[in-house]
């Protein structure tokens, strides 16, 4: 999405400095990164939980071997 | 009293059918492709057929039923079910033509089986079926885990408000966003990324065990999808125990457990609310009964006298389980082996595991994590209730993605659906006794059927009596579906029959 002139904003109505497309491209590219980094950590997260869950359920297994032995 | 439904009911009910055979034709591109690419022309002729007869069911019902209403509840919950009946009439037909099926009804069973990522199948000669079959098989899970009819909402239906009530009788009752396409794009946006990030890790380890390129990728892709969506077919009648690799049995656990998560968890967990993931009720209820059938489990191995070394209670004990647990299906053991080797015992601890299942809203199926948290804590707040003043008022909550206070319609409605899967469950094996299997065997794959598991202790065949796999076809249809459509596919049916004609509703 580029730079709007019709927009409020890009009148300066608002008080805020205009934006030039170049400026708007570099903080949406910067978003768009952003948010893959989020979902990168969110999949290690979940990553992570199974293995924490898997490795209950091996613990659980090899005491009660142990116990019975 | 019962209305039968007008003539523009049924244009409704109608148009929506039509679309959702329209998306099993669009999905059926993808295996031709394949066919295509693999010169497999015979393959090409079977998928051929089967989207021009998609093509012709969608034309005919547009230009039959063309109509302007919006759904209401009622044709929402219509079109999630019967659509799915007709999707597994319309899918079957490859499957039939290749030659693999002893007859018509197999078919259906090994679609409905895919659809609702169960991964029981009757296909004969697995290992030598073409590559577009393969890819169909795979794609048809892949798909059904999403559910057919988000696949609709995404590309073939308006953004109405009758869009929210056929994707909630899907069995997903949960948004991820407000609006229903938007909710069924983020699904696919976090099915893709994990296809892609998936599909790498279980190609290089494929590669690693020395499986040549162009069949790795295939692999890769089709165990992907197989285990992400909950379903456990594999392309080997071994499933993984053909590739006799630690590091695929790994990588294909953690895939199928994360695809038995909530959709609505992992856009939480993807968009900055990580600690859901130590909170939701979930999580919770499965690390806590994983930990319990493990220990059932344990019990039962270590009565047997198998599996010895901690590698075999990881990759033949704790696989096996959390498979079914989480109502995949991918197993590591010879059928005959749950018998043979697990025994009764560890048999019952996977039965129990399987009857549980995965989250809802998920691409599992089973009782599902969320109910058993509701229910204990329903139980526990009873318990704190009897011993505290009578004057005291207690509440219980539960957490999943936000607290939810339990009242009595809530509960009422998590008993009523328990009891529902409960009774098919019991149904299922009462039939498999009375076909003359051993009681383990006969609920065994009554449990993985109706909790859409796949898991199978070899009564699952060609062989098995015609009645059983019809049974077991529609068990895993209503478990899929969560009841409500069926109930009301049902409904309509006795309203057809039995129904108050009206002039105008």
């Amino acid at each position: 999405m580029f730079y709007n002139a019709k927009h409020p904003r890009g009148r300066g109505e608002t008080g805020r400095a205009r934006m030039s497309n170049d400026t708007v491209m570099r903080s949406q590219e910067a978003s768009r990164w952003r948010r893959w980094l989020s979902y990168a950590l969110g999949i290690l997260i979940e990553t992570a939980a199974v293995l924490v869950i898997s490795g209950l359920a091996l613990l659980v297994i090899i005491l009660v071997k142990v116990i019975m032995k | 009293m019962i209305f039968k439904p007008t003539r523009e009911d049924l244009k409704v009910i109608g148009q929506g059918i039509g679309r959702v055979i329209l998306g099993v034709g669009l999905i059926m591109l993808i295996p031709l492709v394949v066919a295509v690419v693999s010169t497999e022309w015979l393959a090409v002729i079977d998928f051929l057929i089967g989207i021009f007869a998609c093509v012709a069911f969608w034309l005919v019902t547009e230009m039959t039923c063309k109509t302007n209403r919006d759904l209401t509840w009622f044709h929402g919950l219509i079109v999630a079910s019967a659509g799915w009946l007709t999707a597994m009439f319309f899918g079957a037909i490859p499957h039939m033509l290749s030659g693999h099926f002893k007859s018509y009804l197999d078919a259906c069973f090994d679609l409905m089986s895919g659809y609702t990522t169960t991964g029981l199948f009757l296909l004969q000669d697995l290992d030598h079926v073409s590559h577009g079959l393969n890819m169909w098989r795979h794609l048809l899970t892949y798909a059904g885990g999403q559910g057919i009819i988000v696949i609709a909402l995404t590309f073939l239906f308006a953004g109405t408000a009758g869009a929210f009530k056929i994707y909630a009788s899907e069995g997903k009752e949960e948004k991820l966003l407000p609006n229903v396409i938007r909710t069924a794009r983020a699904i696919w946006m976090i099915s893709l990324t994990y296809l892609v990030v998936g599909s790498v890790f279980l190609f290089v380890a494929l590669l690693f065990e020395g499986m040549p390129a162009g069949r790795g990728f295939l692999h890769s892709v089709w165990l992907f999808m197989g285990a992400w969506s909950t379903g456990g077919f594999a392309p080997q009648s071994l499933n993984l125990l053909y590739y006799h690799s630690l590091w695929i049995e790994i990588v294909t656990l953690v895939i199928f457990v994360i695809g038995s998560f909530n959709f609505v968890l992992h856009y939480s967990v993807w968009t900055r609310r990580r600690t859901e993931i130590l909170k939701n009720i979930e999580i919770r209820s499965f690390a806590i009964t994983t930990a319990v059938t493990s220990f059932v489990l344990a019990i039962g191995l270590s009565k047997g006298g198998v599996y010895t070394t901690i590698s075999e209670f990881l990759r033949k004990g704790v696989y096996n389980l959390i498979s079914g647990h989480t109502t995949t299906g991918n197993a590591t053991v010879y059928s005959n082996s749950f018998v043979g080797e697990f025994g009764f015992i560890a048999m019952w601890g996977i039965i129990i595991a399987m009857a549980i299942g995965a989250s809802a809203a998920s691409t599992g199926g089973g009782f599902k994590g969320l109910r058993v948290g509701i229910l204990t804590k329903s139980l526990w707040g009873d318990i704190k209730g009897l011993v505290s003043p009578e004057s005291a008022v207690v509440r219980e909550k539960v957490h999943h993605v936000r607290d939810i206070w339990l009242d009595e319609a809530l509960v009422k409605g998590t008993m009523l659906i328990l009891l529902s899967y409960v009774i098919i469950y019991f149904i299922g094996g009462i039939l498999g006794l009375m076909y003359g299997y051993e009681p383990s065997v006969a609920f065994f794959d009554a449990v993985s059927a109706g909790s859409n598991t796949g898991l199978s202790t070899g009564l699952t065949s060609p062989l098995m009596p015609a009645l059983l796999k019809v049974w077991y076809i529609f068990v895993m249809w209503a478990g899929r579906l969560e009841f409500l459509s069926i109930f009301a596919l049902f409904g309509m049916a006795v309203a057809v029959v039995k129904g108050k004609r009206v002039g105008r509703r």
